[in-house]
């Protein structure tokens, strides 16, 4: 009885540890990326076993594997070292293919930590697998152009009915776009809709540039839209009735 | 006779060593530039968006007119010179989008004699804007090609190709 008291204790020591400890928070940018891409991990370690440590080191691996130049887990290579920029707050940029020095093609997901200089001084979670973007050109029948674009760009959507995966977007009759706008945590300005114009057979698209459609507060920092196609569709009494497509996400760069 | 031959000899090593090849001067943007023909008041012919990433991966898609969807063909640029250099800079949207974000400052090159970029300055915000051609600035009506480039994470991502005409 009294095992099963210490183990009962032990079980419930170590979940209190756990609940004690948070979860660290990473964030790459760009938000889609290929192994060409140069990205930026950041990581927030505020409330982690890694809270008020320095240095802290970046430990890498991928679906090809470790990285042996992380250096060993009880002393990181120095080149792994990242940078402070603000507490608790660490940053590290590289560029896939050189980084992991494979041929781009081969990297299909990228995973990473942070830790203490001796990873048993203090870790973050795991954050993988984050999907390598490929090499080739993926046709979908939804596409932004261009790739990247700012609040202040000229953003082009473009729905391919002739590639669409499911009925409904194969059917349906399209209308209009219906576009939000988001910061971090909330939607910024109101819902627009624009019309789609026909270039095509099944092909549509809407243009617009996001700081002219959207009342942007100076202190907003928009870091994504979402979109989704609007129309009509024939129900089984060949009425016309109202339809829409899923929703699609864009990231937003800070373009220069 | 011997020295004659040599003479002749020397003088024959001489014109074949002497013998080269004149640089070619320099054409194109470089030789044709002058700095009056830059000055006036430019008037956009079209607008063409780059997806740069596109084009360095080798995607489709790589560039789309924009002209008339957002009304650019209405953006007049007025450059004014101050004697021989530039001065300051006007643009005039009418309907068109604000792309090019300011509306008057000072204009500057990168290079009096061989420009490459012009910059438009308005305060301590400058656009800079690639010089793609100007071989043609001396025509009737003379051509402009100015692109707009735009960058994040360490490389160009798009870019704005605006064809001119004065």
């Amino acid at each position: 009885m009294k095992k099963i008291q210490i183990i009962l204790f032990m079980l419930f020591a170590l979940c209190a540890f756990n609940n004690a400890v948070g979860q660290a928070t990473a964030v790459i940018t760009p938000g889609s990326f290929t192994a060409e891409d140069q990205i930026t991990i950041r990581i927030n370690v505020t409330g982690t076993s890694l809270a008020g440590v320095s240095p802290v080191y970046l430990w890498n691996w991928s679906n090809l594997g470790g990285l042996n130049t992380n250096g060993d887990w009880t002393s990181s290579n120095e080149t792994r070292k990242m940078t402070n920029v603000g507490p608790n707050l660490w940053e590290f940029s590289f560029t896939p293919s050189d980084f992991y020095s494979v041929n781009p093609s081969e990297l299909k997901w990228l995973g990473f930590l942070a830790k203490a200089k001796n990873g048993n001084n203090g870790q973050t979670q795991d954050f993988a697998p984050n999907a390598v973007e490929p090499l080739i050109f993926t046709p979908t029948v939804n596409r932004v152009f261009p790739a990247r674009i700012s609040v202040n760009d000229v953003t082009s959507i473009f729905i391919d009915q002739n590639l669409a995966p499911d009925l409904t977007q194969q059917r349906m009759t399209p209308v209009s776009v219906e576009i939000k706008l988001f910061n971090v945590s909330s939607q910024v300005g109101a819902t627009i809709t624009l019309p789609l114009k026909k270039i095509g057979n099944k092909y549509f698209t809407a243009s617009f540039i996001p700081s002219a459609v959207f009342v942007i507060p100076a202190t907003a920092a928009p870091i994504r839209f979402e979109y989704k196609f609007k129309g009509t569709i024939l129900d089984v009494n060949n009425m016309s009735v109202p339809a829409e497509g899923p929703v699609y996400s864009k990231p937003i760069d800070p373009l220069q | 006779m011997k020295q004659i031959f040599s003479i002749t000899l020397a003088v024959a090593i001489l014109t074949l060593v002497s013998c080269k090849r004149d640089d070619f001067k320099e054409v194109g943007n470089n030789a044709d530039f002058k700095i009056e023909t830059l000055g006036g008041t430019w008037s956009t012919s079209s607008v063409t968006q780059t997806d740069e990433d596109a084009i360095r991966k080798g995607f489709p898609f790589k560039t789309q007119d924009i002209t008339s969807d957002f009304n650019l063909n209405q953006t007049k640029i007025s450059l004014n010179l101050n004697g021989t250099n530039p001065g300051t800079f006007t643009i005039a949207y009418g309907a068109a989008a604000k792309l090019l974000k300011h509306t008057s400052g000072n204009w500057a090159l990168d290079n009096l004699q061989k420009p490459s970029k012009v910059y438009l300055i308005n305060g301590i915000d400058t656009i800079k804007l690639k010089i793609n051609n100007y071989t043609d600035l001396g025509q009737i009506p003379s051509r402009l090609g100015l692109k707009l480039l735009k960058s994040a994470y360490g490389k160009t991502q798009l870019g704005y190709d605006y064809s001119l005409t004065k």
